[in-house]
């Protein structure tokens, strides 16, 4: 339609020059002609515009609504385009209603799922309310299950310490060798309780060991974790430990956490095996301490990166028994705790754990105050143990406070300067009073412990690596009283603490002695470190529990008679009669005897060094050899004993530096076997039965697996059996009532 | 106890034999239904012929069985006597795919459990020393030629 309109203006347009010319014509004509002409181009005009007006129109239309549009332009034009127009503007009005029904159709959905919403959030609301109230529910119920454990091991702790401090009273006063004997291993025994107690406050995530302030001496830190194991005669203690000092506050904690590496080691190896405990220094200034021990290791290697992993955590998780023993549990929290590193170490056989120590928790050198008040503390302990004379008091620490007392300041804390001094001290005291003599006889014991190591080695004839008068001090504890000799013990502790490594004193001696002057070194230094074991960091936390110190001075608490190593001496003295007139091979059979025996007595030492240092196998061997000499014939006698303690001491000696094998002289293999009988009396059962299973090894867990297996299959027979007696009774019952 | 009177009711006819014969199946059976990780029992007499075996299993496999329950019965048995532990209640032998648990039952006849190695063995001693203190008595060198013949 649109078109025709166009078409007719364009018509009308031509149409429009020929009127133009027309007026133009009439312009020139008539004014009559002309004024028709207006008239005519003047309708043209008008009709132009109509066009133009209308085609604009529709037009508009058109582009309004074309479906209007083409009906308009069927049926014509004008008013049917207006019409079309009319009708969709009707279409919008409904369009509109209904969108105004759904409108409110929407608002009311949104109204109810407004509606829903806030439903919704109160009921979250009280959900969070409940979950808080749970989870304070379950805090409190842990807090107070810690609570519990934590109070039930603070009470058990407490009567672990009174028994031990009862103990010690009794060992004090008690003369019998026997009786003290098992009053030692009580001792010993209760220490390991106070030990698990502990565990169990580690695991409820306390402490309740007040924070020490002074440092204490490594060696002592070790000596203490060794003491606290079950199977302490196992482990041996390196000579060359560096000389530090362990600040205060992680003594405890580190002593701790040896210990429970220590069982470990010592309950996943063949009983007959040793457990080295070394320490040196690096180059960052961390210590790093070492347990190896020889046992069946951890097997596959995930295993062991499983074990380092969670060793490595602070708060290792929830299930201590799980991937994680319970003896390795209590390593990594308290490893978290000072930042210690554990780390687990395969080797060819057997295992090492790693204890870095950061340089922060080490003191390298201790001002001689600081010595003099562990020390001091020590002695303290010790007094309070009802030792007598506090100086006498003999273990290390009070040993270390002579030193430092008499030293001043020159104690420079070299624990070594420490334990070597007091020697002479001490032997001026026996001189002097008499009633420090049974102090020092009995102690002398303790010494010799340490010194019967010597005496092999003396009897091997290798004393020339050590150069200074071994013989006096082996002699010295011998015969207690023998006054002059104090120097010796004194200069020979020295000696080998000093000049560190011990392979530093065998060049000097002959060839032939030195293989054996070696291994001889190490154990006497252990053997004097667990003789002078008096400050046990552990036990006198807060000089409540006599220290070693007290412990070594209940040794002598008997006053005057019978030193408890005299009555040891007679004994073994008796045992190895036989030993004496006997050739080698009998002698050594006897000496293992006597060190049966020994061994039996043994305890005693390190119980008795209450804090508990521990004589290990060798001591304990070496003791007939003591008692021996002590027996009177000390020329004549020990050869043969001398020879086999040395052949044990060089085949345990060093397990870690040589083989074992090498340059064990022919007396090794019996005195190995000896060693072993000794120590069979000394750690009944302390196969991994028996202790906690803290490595999940494979053995370990066999051993649980078959208690468990064998504990269900025992309940469920009993009861069983129990059901069915039950049956019969009723049965029979039931039979005779029938009967009659 | 009603050891002998029950014996003798059991025993002296051969009516009652059979009723013990099935009674014994049917609570061997039930055995192996109730105690979950069981994998076969086996009696087997005092000179080492099975008696009873539960589920049916091929005549191969239940000798077999039978074979080391009365090897290990014996075993035992002698073992105690040279120590005088006096008798033996129990034997296991844990394996690590299973657990053989065996039982003296009646005079020298022997109950035999092999079970899965998850099975709890607390379970199955029950079972095992009900079964045994039920049939025991029934278990008698009488009953023996009656089963295997």
């Amino acid at each position: 339609m649109a078109a025709c309109l166009v078409v007719g203006a364009a018509v009308l347009a031509a149409g429009a020059p020929g009127l133009v010319g027309a007026v133009r014509a009439g312009h020139a004509a008539d004014p009559e002609r002309r004024a028709q002409a207006a008239n005519t181009l003047q309708l043209h005009g008008v009709l132009l515009a109509l066009c133009a007006l209308l085609a604009v129109g529709v037009v508009v239309y058109a582009a309004r609504d074309p479906l209007g549009a083409g009906e308009g332009g069927e049926s014509g034009e004008g008013g049917e385009g207006g019409e079309s127009a009319v009708d969709g503007d009707g279409g919008g009005a409904d369009r509109t209603g209904a969108a105004a029904g759904a409108r409110a159709e929407l608002a009311a959905v949104r109204a109810e799922l407004a509606a829903a919403r806030e439903h919704h959030v109160a009921e979250r609301d009280s959900l969070l309310r409940e979950r808080a109230a749970l989870a304070e529910r379950i805090g409190g119920l842990q807090a107070g299950v810690q609570g519990t454990f934590v109070g039930l091991s603070r009470r058990t702790l407490g009567l672990v310490e009174r028994q031990l401090s009862f103990i010690d009273e009794l060992e004090a006063h008690e003369q019998e060798p026997g009786t003290l004997d098992t009053l030692f291993r009580l001792d010993h025994l209760a220490a390991c309780m106070r030990r698990h107690s502990e565990n169990q406050l580690v695991l409820a995530g306390a402490d309740h060991r007040g924070t020490r302030r002074a440092h204490v001496p490594l060696i002592d830190v070790l000596r203490a974790a060794v003491g606290e194991i079950e199977s302490y005669q196992r482990v041996v203690l390196s000579p060359d430990v560096p000389q530090l000092h362990v600040t205060g506050f992680a003594s405890a904690d580190v002593s701790h956490l040896l210990a429970e590496l220590l069982e470990n080691a010592t309950s996943c190896s063949p009983p007959e095996s040793e457990v080295l405990l070394t320490g040196r220094l690096l180059g960052t200034g961390d210590l790093l301490l070492v347990v190896r021990d020889e046992g069946i290791g951890i097997s596959p290697p995930e295993r062991l990166d499983a074990l380092n992993a969670r060793l490595a955590e602070a708060d290792p998780g929830p299930a201590p028994g799980e991937s994680l023993g319970l003896g390795l549990y209590v390593v990594a929290r308290l490893a978290a705790r000072h930042g210690v590193r554990v780390e687990l170490r395969r080797r060819e056989r057997g295992l090492d754990a790693e204890v870095r120590l950061p340089a922060r928790l080490s003191a390298g050198a201790v001002g001689g105050g600081d010595g003099a008040v562990s020390a001091g503390g020590a002695a303290g302990g010790g007094a309070l143990g009802g030792a007598v004379a506090g100086g006498v008091a003999v273990g290390g620490g009070a040993v270390g406070g002579a030193a430092a007392g008499r030293g001043g300041g020159a104690g420079a804390a070299d624990a070594s300067a420490g334990g070597g001094e007091p020697g002479p001290g001490r032997r001026p005291g026996v001189a002097g009073e008499g009633v420090r003599d049974p102090g020092v006889g009995v102690r002398a014991p303790a010494r010799a412990r340490g010194a019967h190591d010597l005496a092999p080695v003396r009897d091997g004839g290798c004393d020339g690596a050590h150069g200074t008068a071994p013989v006096p001090h082996g002699g010295g504890p011998a015969r207690p009283r023998g006054g002059p000799d104090g120097p010796g013990p004194g200069a020979v502790r020295l000696g080998p603490q000093r000049s560190a490594p011990p392979d530093d004193d065998g060049p000097p001696a002959p060839a032939p002695a030195s293989a054996t002057a070696r291994p001889a070194a190490a154990p006497r230094i252990g053997g004097w470190v667990r003789a002078e074991a008096g400050m046990l960091p552990r036990r006198d936390p807060g000089g409540t529990m006599s220290g070693g110190a007290a412990a070594g001075g209940a040794v002598h608490g008997p006053p005057g008679t019978a030193p408890v190593p005299a009555a040891v001496a007679r004994h073994a003295a008796a045992a190895d009669g036989g030993a004496r007139t006997g050739d080698a091979p009998t002698g050594e059979t006897a000496t293992g005897e006597t060190a049966t025996r020994g061994a039996a007595l043994a305890p005693p030492v390190p119980g008795r060094a209450a804090a508990g240092h521990p004589p290990p196998g060798h001591d304990t061997l070496a003791r007939p050899a003591l008692a021996d000499r002590a027996a009177g014939d000390g020329a004549q006698g020990h050869p043969e004993p001398g020879r086999a303690v040395a052949g044990r001491a060089t085949g345990g000696g060093l397990p870690t530096a040589a083989s074992p094998g090498g340059g064990t002289p022919p007396g090794g293999t019996p005195a190995a076997g000896v060693r072993t009988m000794a120590a069979a009396p000394a750690a009944p059962a302390a196969p991994p039965m028996r202790t906690v299973p803290a490595q999940p090894s494979r053995q370990a867990v066999d051993a649980r697996e078959v208690r468990r297996l064998l504990g269900g299959l025992q309940q469920g027979s009993r009861d069983g059996r129990r059901a069915a007696a039950a049956e019969a009774a009723a049965w029979e019952s039931n039979e005779q009532g029938a009967g009659t | 106890m009603g050891i002998e009177r029950a014996g003798s009711r059991y025993v002296n006819s051969t009516a009652d034999h059979r009723a013990a014969i099935s009674s014994l199946r049917w609570m061997l059976d039930n055995f192996t239904a109730e105690v979950p990780g069981v994998r076969s029992v086996v009696v087997v007499s005092a000179d080492g012929l099975p008696l009873l075996a539960a589920p049916p299993q091929s005549a191969a496999a239940g000798e077999q069985l039978a074979t080391v329950v009365s090897g290990i019965g014996g075993l035992t048995n002698g073992a105690a006597d040279v120590m005088d532990g006096g008798r033996v209640k129990q034997t296991m032998v844990a394996m690590e795919d299973g657990c053989l648990v065996v039982m003296q039952a009646g005079d020298g006849s022997m109950l035999g459990v092999l079970t899965e190695p998850d099975c709890d063995l607390s379970v199955a001693a029950y079972h095992m020393e009900l079964f045994v203190g039920r049939v025991g008595h029934v278990l008698t060198p009488g009953l023996r030629g009656e089963l295997t013949g």
